[in-house]
């Protein structure tokens, strides 16, 4: 004789009988698979939908992974993947087929198992249900004879062999969160026999959002857009590879004049920073977050070298998504020019958003692609995304006027912001110093218009003016004190936004211009617009006046950063951003890391 | 070979003629239209050149915008470029020739409004006929805004009054435009009206007339066009206008720290005494940013 508890074996005995099970019950809790030990509950199988609920990386039938399978907050809840990443470089994106791609593929599975039944009830069968979107599509895999197979949850029967042994199941979604759908599934797990239902059990489960990376996030590598023989951008190409190599940064330049992008009659998009954001998407993994890289292609239907997002970028733990308009331009007050990346940036962690809050230039007037807005709010963690007024500006992105630099402080970094008035400012002190300084030539040898090499250079006019001649500009310093007047408004929504107090903004200073309409650009070299990797920042060389031989500006923007512990280099793209209305933010981008503390589900949104 | 590449893409430029005009006919009455032709055809003789130069614009070519920051046309800073002697090529252009190809809506749009931006920029009266009819014809805000600019660049007094009697659609833009006057009389008239209007929309085209008027960085102390008591009358003018108009209080309050200075702080911190709890943010903001600006 079996030992077993007298007392349960009579509870079940007991509770068998008033059901009428008659012959086909079995007759003792462990052979049953019964939840005994309960008063109510004693003839029921314990059925269990297991999920890494404790967020340490493992599925376990005990403690926190039991207790909270069926709940989601910041504390507890399971997590799966948008797969949205190329593991076996078919060029098919894993979330968008139905197998399962290699083990690598297999690891951006969120596992759920049923736990096993090894006493249940012969004839009793298991049919999962799953509540989620109609779009993205969820799917929900099972190992099958030692590999996985997808299945189709309203359809698929689980056997009573199947229940007794255990079931491990792997859940990924072809997307991240949506408007229309919050990111929340629910797995159901029905236990019946006949028509008799045995028992069951349900599991919550999140998808993980797409997060933009933060400018501090660890650096992997620098791109930059190149081709075209043009001499201009050859150079600027030169000095970032110089740069990078002195500071042992990866650089990789992303072939401009590839024929797929059709550019053949125009040059190269040297907008790199504009045609895609870097980011990444992670569920719990043990030790650190589980996940990959993802790139978000601009909504910009009409940018061809967006393409190479998805032909070159996408590959193993590289993943990628797009959403735009489906009618582009949506609307008449929508600029595209606001669907460039430079127009969205993060502030980096502070209060309530430890994987900080995007920004992002949207007003009424003039408006990004109100699908772009949905897909980033839907994402949460990073959001509601800060919306700002750039319509002052004619290229109108926010990198136009903030950056950030990690420093040493209990917060860890500081907002830089461009500043009229801190240019304004530098150049009266250097003729107040010296009148004869005002004679002092900025822009020298730098053009207008067309670059060097290009054939239309004759048309090039030259830019160099003295400093006299700019402080005496009377339209030039309304225009700049209007421009200051914007900057410091946005400025005080960032500062109030994240808490920052005035010692914890860096003026970079450079003078703007109109360009048309009233909107206005970078008349000196737009230094706040910057490329941060590590502890090393690249900005425009700002061909600013030579005092003691040497640029006064650069001199002065060294010290300022050296000041935070920040390196400066200066890179050469006068004719081949600055005169276009970009800098070096603009024609690069990065890809960081997935940080160590990327816990997003920790965040309670 | 790069001068013979500029020259060859010049030669193949195509003819002028057939060209349609950029303007509404009614802008380019016969009135303006003779003189200018007049002053073109022998000014064409002497700048053949800057006339080429006019009809191929860099910044009109799609292979070349695009590949722009912005990604729009925009000849703005290309025209800037050819200085003065492009006045009446880009007047011709305008009211008589047009461009010589076809231009999609957005070429046409960016274009009309750079040649229109830069002949008033240039500040030369024999823009003025052309300037005054696209300022009485015109629909779109931006040319309206850019033919009363052109107007206040000059300044003459009967444009002058032109603007100050501006009403509907041109009212606003006018009232804006005055500011590049940069006279007594029309900041006296803005200071007034800012004080007694009561259209949201014009008290804020007001406000940023004045602050281009009595830009502190542009024409600080003595040189502003408003005398001490004027520029403090001014500052309290447009900070009330910013407590009292909600709606308007980014356009107001850019406007208010776009004219900075000592009376533009006072203004605020008089205002900040006994401002309801709403505006009490927003009024430290203000005051927080003229502070920066002066202690600078």
């Amino acid at each position: 004789m079996t030992p077993r508890s007298g007392t349960r074996w009579l509870v079940a005995t007991l509770a068998a009988l008033l059901v009428g099970c008659g012959d086909d019950v079995a007759t003792t809790p462990a052979n049953l698979g019964l939840d005994a030990g309960t008063d109510s509950g004693a003839t029921r199988p314990r059925v269990r939908l297991l999920v890494d609920a404790n967020r340490d990386g493992t599925v376990s039938d005990t403690g926190d992974d039991e207790a909270f399978r069926a709940s989601w907050d910041a504390a507890h809840g399971a997590v799966f993947l948008a797969n949205v990443d190329d593991d076996d470089d078919d060029d098919v994106l894993d979330g968008a087929d139905d197998v399962v791609n290699g083990e690598a593929d297999a690891l951006d599975l969120a596992r759920v198992r049923v736990a096993p039944m090894p006493g249940l009830v012969e004839g009793a069968t298991g049919r999962l249900s799953l509540t989620g979107p109609t779009s993205p599509t969820v799917r929900v895999f099972r190992v099958d004879g030692g590999a996985w197979r997808r299945i189709d949850p309203a359809a698929e029967t689980l056997s009573t062999a199947d229940l007794r042994g255990g079931v491990e199941l792997g859940v990924e979604s072809s997307g991240f969160p949506t408007a229309e759908w919050r990111g929340e599934i629910t797995l159901t797990l029905a236990v019946t026999r006949g028509g008799e239902a045995l028992g069951d059990d349900r599991a919550v489960m999140r998808v993980a959002p797409f997060v933009v990376s933060s400018s501090l996030d660890e650096t992997e590598r620098v791109y930059a857009t190149t081709g075209g023989g043009i001499f201009a951008l050859a150079r600027f190409i030169n000095d970032l590879d110089s740069i990078t190599t002195e500071d042992r940064m990866e650089f990789e330049t992303i072939d401009g004049m590839d024929p797929d992008w059709g550019e053949r009659d125009r040059g190269p998009d040297v907008w790199t920073q504009d045609y895609m954001e870097l980011g990444w998407t992670a569920m719990p993994g043990g030790d650190a977050p589980r996940g990959m890289n993802v790139v978000l292609r601009t909504p910009r239907v009409d940018r061809a070298i967006a393409a190479w997002t998805r032909r070159d970028f996408v590959g193993p733990n590289r993943g990628y998504v797009w959403h735009h308009s489906a009618r582009y331009p949506a609307a008449r007050a929508h600029d595209p020019s606001l669907d460039s990346f430079g127009n969205l940036e993060v502030i980096p962690a502070y209060g309530a958003y430890p994987l900080g809050r995007l920004f992002h230039g949207n007003v009424a007037a003039r408006s990004s692609d109100p699908e772009l807005r949905a897909f980033l709010n839907a994402q949460r963690v990073q959001g509601p995304v800060l919306e700002l007024d750039t319509s002052w500006l004619h290229v109108g992105h926010v990198d136009e006027f903030a950056s950030f630099i990690p420093v040493n402080s209990p917060r860890g970094w500081k907002l830089l912001v461009a500043s009229p008035r801190a240019a304004r400012a530098q150049l009266q002190a250097l003729v107040e110093a010296d009148p004869a300084n005002g004679e002092r030539v900025m822009f020298e040898g730098q053009r207008w218009f067309h670059p060097e090499g290009h054939p239309l250079e004759g048309r090039a006019y030259s830019a160099a003016r003295t400093i006299n001649s700019i402080l005496a500009d009377t339209e030039l310093m309304a225009f700049n004190q209007s421009d200051q007047a914007h900057i410091d408004m946005v400025r005080e929504i960032l500062q109030t936004e994240a808490g920052l107090t005035d010692d914890e903004v860096i003026e970079m200073p450079f003078l703007m211009w109109e360009i048309e309409n009233g909107q206005g650009a970078a008349y000196m070299p737009g230094t706040v617009n910057l490329l941060l990797y590590g502890r090393s920042v690249i900005m425009a060389k700002p061909h600013a006046a030579v005092l003691n031989n040497a640029d006064f500006m650069q001199t002065h923007l060294s010290a300022l950063m050296r000041a935070e512990g920040i390196t400066a280099h200066f890179a050469e793209q006068w004719d081949i951003l600055h005169a276009a209305e970009g800098e070096v933010h603009c024609g690069t981008n990065a890809l960081r890391r997935i940080p160590g503390r990327g816990a997003w589900w920790e965040v309670a949104r | 070979m790069r001068r013979l590449l500029a020259t060859l893409s010049l030669s193949l430029l195509p003819s002028l003629v057939g060209a349609s005009p950029l303007l509404d006919p009614r802008a380019v009455p016969d009135s303006v239209a003779r003189p200018l032709a007049t002053a073109v055809r022998a000014d064409r003789a002497r700048h053949p050149e800057a006339y080429r130069r006019v009809a191929d614009l860099e910044g009109l070519r799609p292979e070349f915008y695009r590949r722009s920051r912005a990604g729009r046309p925009s000849v703005a800073i290309e025209l800037r470029a050819l200085g003065p002697e492009a006045l009446l090529p880009m007047l011709d252009a305008l009211a008589l020739s047009g461009y010589p190809r076809d231009l999609s809506a957005d070429e046409r749009s960016a274009l009309r409004l750079g040649l229109l931006e830069t002949v008033g920029n240039l500040g030369d009266a024999r823009a003025l006929p052309l300037l005054r009819s696209v300022f009485a014809t015109a629909t779109e805000a931006p040319e309206l805004r850019a033919a009363a600019r052109g107007l206040a660049r000059v300044c003459q007094d009967a444009d002058r009054r032109t603007l100050m009697a501006a009403t509907g659609e041109r009212r606003d833009p006018a009232a804006s435009a005055l500011g590049r006057c940069a006279d007594p009389e029309a900041s006296r008239w803005m200071v007034s009206q800012l004080e007694s209007t009561v259209a949201p929309s014009h008290a804020a085209a007001l406000a940023q007339g004045l602050a281009e008027s009595a830009s502190s960085w542009a024409r600080p102390g003595a040189r502003s066009p408003l005398d001490a008591p004027l520029r403090a009358r001014a500052a309290r003018a447009v900070i009330r206008r910013w407590r009292e108009l909600p709606t308007q209080r980014d356009a107001i309050g850019v406007a208010a720290l776009s004219m900075g200075g000592p009376e533009m702080l006072a203004a605020v911190r008089e205002a900040r005494r006994d401002a309801p709890t709403e505006a009490a943010p927003g009024l430290a903001a203000l005051e927080r940013a003229l502070l920066r600006d002066l202690r600078r």
